[in-house]
């Protein structure tokens, strides 16, 4: 019908605009290219400078795709920029709601010794090691300063479960100030389980306290790394986890692992430790270079190359898993993929830009000191007191949230100002990290050349892209965990 | 196939000045007086009620004309239009000489065309437009839309592009609210109008309580919708409208239909739909009409539908991922993958639907939307098989 | 033992930054000292402490590619800078609906 017109009346005939991006090297034939949103691409190393210097002929396969991930435009269509700009935004806004995490220390007293802690070997008996009630107060009026709808309290020690009439206090008089707040007010306990009475799974229940709980792996593996006298920190475990799960709700435990020298060889066991107590996913976690690690030079006996075999190995076998029908997450991957594949923000302090210090999250340490994040707390057991942001007793919550060390910190480590950092292609699925970077390096920004921070990073995203480019059904699985399906 | 408009055979009309186009049908015979002076009485046996407006009479009682209430106006319809019944609208024509079955009480849903006029001219458009002025037509709805009962639960405005005229639509939406604050409405549109804030605004400021404005968006490839549609810089305004749409809190759906030039790019689309129109409240996966223009450009547009069953699957998957509500319409279910399952829909108009020969003894009728009466007619896959 | 390398770029093809942001990039493997000359620079790259000379010569490959690689990086973020701005308009906006 001569009514119709032919495709090529509706080509482009001028050359296209380039849109702001970013790149870098994926492996010796790929670069991946990521959009303003975040979103990646990954092309063949000899196209990115015909794309750049618009020589790439406009019949080229790659245009239709350039244009629909808002790599290109040509001139005049507006919406390519209303959607990058949506999506940037919906990215950004949970950055409005402010604080959401408020850790509460209520002791440093603990029953286990493990050596990686950052907490000081304190007997289980000592007092002066507890928060008291004017410090909770006190950290109760700074939660409720905070402008998110949602908040988190969760308590950490030491074992909390040793001063739990701590516990039981600040819960309540949360609740009771939430009467008139209003906010989705929640409560986490991180605890070993080692130590948990029906009085204390009565009162979890009755007010949905949900448990934060370890697992290293399996038995032997789990009782090395966390020594407790008895040597039966896992068999403790494995009673608590059955006992909270009958009291509070299958789902109400989840755990967290810490990854050890002794850990490494051992991915596919950890796994299938968690298998088998019913877990639904497993966070394969990095060695924190605070406390005890540093002093007992643990930190110092493996490096970012033999942690990234134990992860790939890990994510291998839950992939594996995944294609046979178990419904089994790796958590620190599906934080980046929500990152990669969507416009969402998982939150997860510790990969936020600008940096979730203060932010995200914040700690009321057992001694009324106020601190940027756990990692800060822990810096300063070690004696290094720069991200020590005040006193509850003394300070008002404007000195607190505003303090200079604070403030610095977060503008200072700010991923789009530092060197290296502002031009990286991977820039939206990182962090910031200024805690970690001045307790290595000395400086919140760091040479990230030098920074194992950034070179695990950058190999996780790398894995993570290259995995998903050579299989499709390894690509439609990330997809779900980026959407928490 | 139902017939819904054609030649009366015979009318006998008293007063042919009587201004009585749109009639609302009753079988009832115990109406109050008031009422039936408006309506038109369906006549099915001997006891005939008297003081209707008008009175309708089937071919296959035509007997019965006899025992009509002397001096009445009344039609004599062909048997194919044995299926009016009790709270029908009809409209019959100035001349008295056709009918037209404009609203069905007993149909899912109820399509009301507001006019042919379009500034697409789809390769697959199964309405193909017309330049003509048809005003009439929305003079038509306005009057349409009171008769409409007030329990009807869906509703749908299509054309040509219902926004062509845009204060009449909006009186007519606004109309809508009015009369049928409980009715589900369906606007299908190419969403370019609301590319305009303003207009974006009033439409979102009549606040029609259940509605859905249902938007094709063919291609992540400005250029391939822009030719499927016919019209340069659609894809463009069709996405700010959208935009524009949503920001107002306004429930918009996305419709794809799958054929040849759609269906080689459909899982990048649904990736698109995925990272830039999370929000949208629905996605509808449609096959191909064989109706208007598609006839025309055949060659180009159809592919069996077996040959796609995995992109089509492939696609669905990456919008259930990423949590979206998905329906598939419009394919015979021995031709789609068994994942599809939770998403399939058996009919969009059930006055379209009709199966082949080779269907008679498949165990899966019942589930299956068969095809458009055009599909068995026009043609359809080489590879149906029955369960 | 140290490795060095020299390396000269054109001043009319490739920027001082792009060359120290190289530079950087290295620096976990190498120094460069760079030098301006008669229109050109000079770069003087020394292997650090402790780096064999394999990996010297892979970081020099790496730093040739990297200065590529930002030199591109300095066009497409300059001609990108006035529609950067655009979107985050756009972004930050409260009506969202400014147009071009």
């Amino acid at each position: 019908m001569s009514k119709f017109q032919k495709l090529e009346f509706y080509a482009q005939q001028r050359p296209y605009e380039l849109l702001p991006f970013k790149f870098d090297r994926l492996n010796d034939d790929e670069y991946v290219i990521t959009n303003m949103a975040g979103e990646f691409h990954v092309i063949p190393s000899p196209m990115l400078e015909p794309i750049i210097r618009k020589t790439l002929p406009l019949s080229s396969e790659l245009i239709p795709t350039l244009r629909s991930k808002q790599f290109i435009r040509f001139t005049n269509e507006q919406a390519p920029l209303q959607l990058l700009a949506l999506k940037i935004r919906t990215r950004l806004s949970r950055l409005a709601q402010f604080t959401n995490l408020h850790i509460f220390v209520v002791t440093l007293r603990c029953d286990h010794s493990c050596p990686y802690c950052q907490v000081s070997r304190q007997s289980e008996s000592k007092g002066e090691f507890d928060m008291t009630t004017e410090m909770a107060d006190k950290s109760l009026d700074f939660v409720f300063r905070s402008p998110n709808p949602a908040i988190k309290i969760e308590f950490q020690g030491g074992e909390p479960l040793l001063n739990f009439e701590m516990v039981r206090y600040v819960v309540l008089e949360a609740k009771k100030r939430n009467i008139k707040e209003g906010r989705d007010l929640r409560f986490v306990i991180a605890t070993t389980l080692s130590l948990l009475t029906d009085d204390m799974l009565e009162f979890c229940k009755r007010h949905s306290i949900v448990l934060s709980s370890s697992l290293d792996g399996p038995m032997d593996l789990h009782n090395a790394n966390r020594p407790r006298p008895g040597r039966d920190s896992h068999q403790r475990f494995e009673e608590g986890l059955k006992k909270a799960r009958a009291a509070l709700g299958y789902d109400q435990v989840s755990a967290l692992m810490t990854t050890t020298d002794k850990s490494l060889p051992r991915a596919r066991d950890i796994i299938d430790e968690y298998l088998r107590l019913g877990f639904d996913g497993i966070f394969l976690r990095t060695l924190s270079p605070y406390g005890f690690a540093i002093k007992t030079k643990k930190f110092m006996s493996y490096d970012t190359e033999r942690w990234l075999e134990f992860y790939k190995e890990g994510l291998e076998y839950i992939i594996e898993l995944n294609k046979s029908g178990i419904r089994f997450v790796e958590q620190y991957s599906s934080i980046v993929l929500t990152k990669m594949l969507t416009s969402g923000d998982p939150g997860f302090v510790d990969l936020m830009n600008p940096a979730g210090a203060g932010i995200a999250a914040i700690v009321f340490n057992y001694d009324g000191s106020v601190y940027a994040s756990d990692e800060s707390r822990m810096l300063a057991e070690m004696g290094d007191h720069t991200f020590r942001l005040g006193n509850i007793l003394m300070h008002s919550y404007e000195d607190i949230i505003l303090s200079d060390q604070l403030l610095d910190a977060l503008e200072n480590s700010f991923t789009l100002s530092a060197p290296m950092c502002s031009d990286c292609a991977f820039e939206p699925y990182c962090g910031a990290e200024p805690v970690y970077h001045h307790a290595i390096h000395k400086d919140v920004v760091a040479r990230k050349p030098e920074s194992s921070f950034c070179k695990r990073n950058m190999a996780i995203f790398k894995h993570l892209i290259e995995l998903m480019e050579s299989d499709e059904q390894t690509k439609r699985i990330f997809m779900g965990w980026a959407n928490r399906c | 196939m139902l017939k819904l408009g054609g030649k009366i055979i015979r009318i006998h009309a008293v007063d042919v000045h009587k201004d009585l186009t749109l009639l609302k049908v009753a079988a009832s015979r115990n109406l109050p007086e008031v009422l039936r002076r408006e309506m038109a009485y369906l006549v099915s046996d001997h006891q005939i009620p008297r003081g209707f407006a008008h009175y309708l009479l089937l071919e296959k009682h035509r007997e019965l004309f006899e025992v009509l209430p002397p001096d009445s106006d009344y039609s004599l319809l062909p048997n194919d239009y044995s299926y009016i019944g009790d709270g029908d609208i009809v409209r019959l024509s100035a001349d008295r000489r056709t009918i037209r079955v404009l609203f069905r009480a007993s149909a899912p849903n109820n399509s009301i065309l507001i006019t042919e006029q379009c500034n697409h001219y789809c390769l697959m458009c199964s309405q193909p437009p017309k330049a003509a002025d048809d005003s009439w037509l929305l003079d038509e709805t306005e009057n349409l839309i009171p008769l409409i009962p007030k329990d009807t639960p869906e509703l749908v405005f299509t054309g040509g592009e219902p926004t062509t005229n845009r204060e009449r639509f909006l009186k007519i939406i606004s109309l809508t609210k009015s009369y049928l604050p409980r009715t589900a409405i369906h606007i299908l549109s190419n969403g370019r109008s609301f590319k305009d804030p303003a207009f974006a605004e009033k439409y979102a400021q009549i606040e029609l309580p259940d509605a859905m404005i249902g938007i094709p968006v063919y291609s992540d490839d400005p250029t391939l919708h822009d030719y499927i549609v016919q019209a340069q810089g659609a894809f463009d305004e069709t996405l700010q409208g959208i935009l524009n749409l949503k920001r107002l809190g306004q429930k918009v759906e996305i419709r794809v239909v799958i054929h040849k030039l759609s269906v080689r790019r459909l899982p990048e689309l649904c990736e698109f739909i995925a990272r830039n129109l999370l929000f949208v409240d629905h996605v509808a996966l449609m096959g191909l009409e064989m109706m208007g223009f598609t006839r025309a450009n055949l060659e180009e547009l159809w592919i069996d539908p077996i040959e796609y069953k995995d992109t089509l699957s492939k696609s669905v998957g990456i919008l259930a991922k990423y949590g979206m509500n998905i329906s598939v319409y419009n394919h015979q279910l021995c031709l789609v993958n068994p994942d599809i399952q939770p998403y399939y829909r058996k009919s969009i108009s059930d006055w379209k639907n009709e199966y082949a020969s080779e269907c008679q003894s498949c165990k899966k009728q019942r589930e299956c939307g068969g095809f458009f009466a055009s599909g068995v007619k026009f043609g359809y896959s080489k590879h149906l098989v029955p369960f | 033992m140290g490795y060095s390398h020299k390396l000269v770029f054109d001043e009319r093809l490739y920027d001082a930054q792009v060359l120290q942001k190289a530079a950087y990039r290295s620096m976990n493997f190498l120094t460069v000292d760079i030098a301006a000359d008669k229109g050109m620079f000079i770069c003087a790259l020394s292997s650090n402490i402790g780096v064999d000379e394999l990996s010297f010569l892979s970081a020099v490959q790496e730093f040739k590619k990297d200065v590529l690689d930002y030199q591109l990086r300095h066009q497409l973020s300059t001609e990108t800078q006035p529609i950067k701005n655009l979107i985050l308009g756009l972004a930050f906006s409260k009506t969202g609906l400014i147009s071009e």
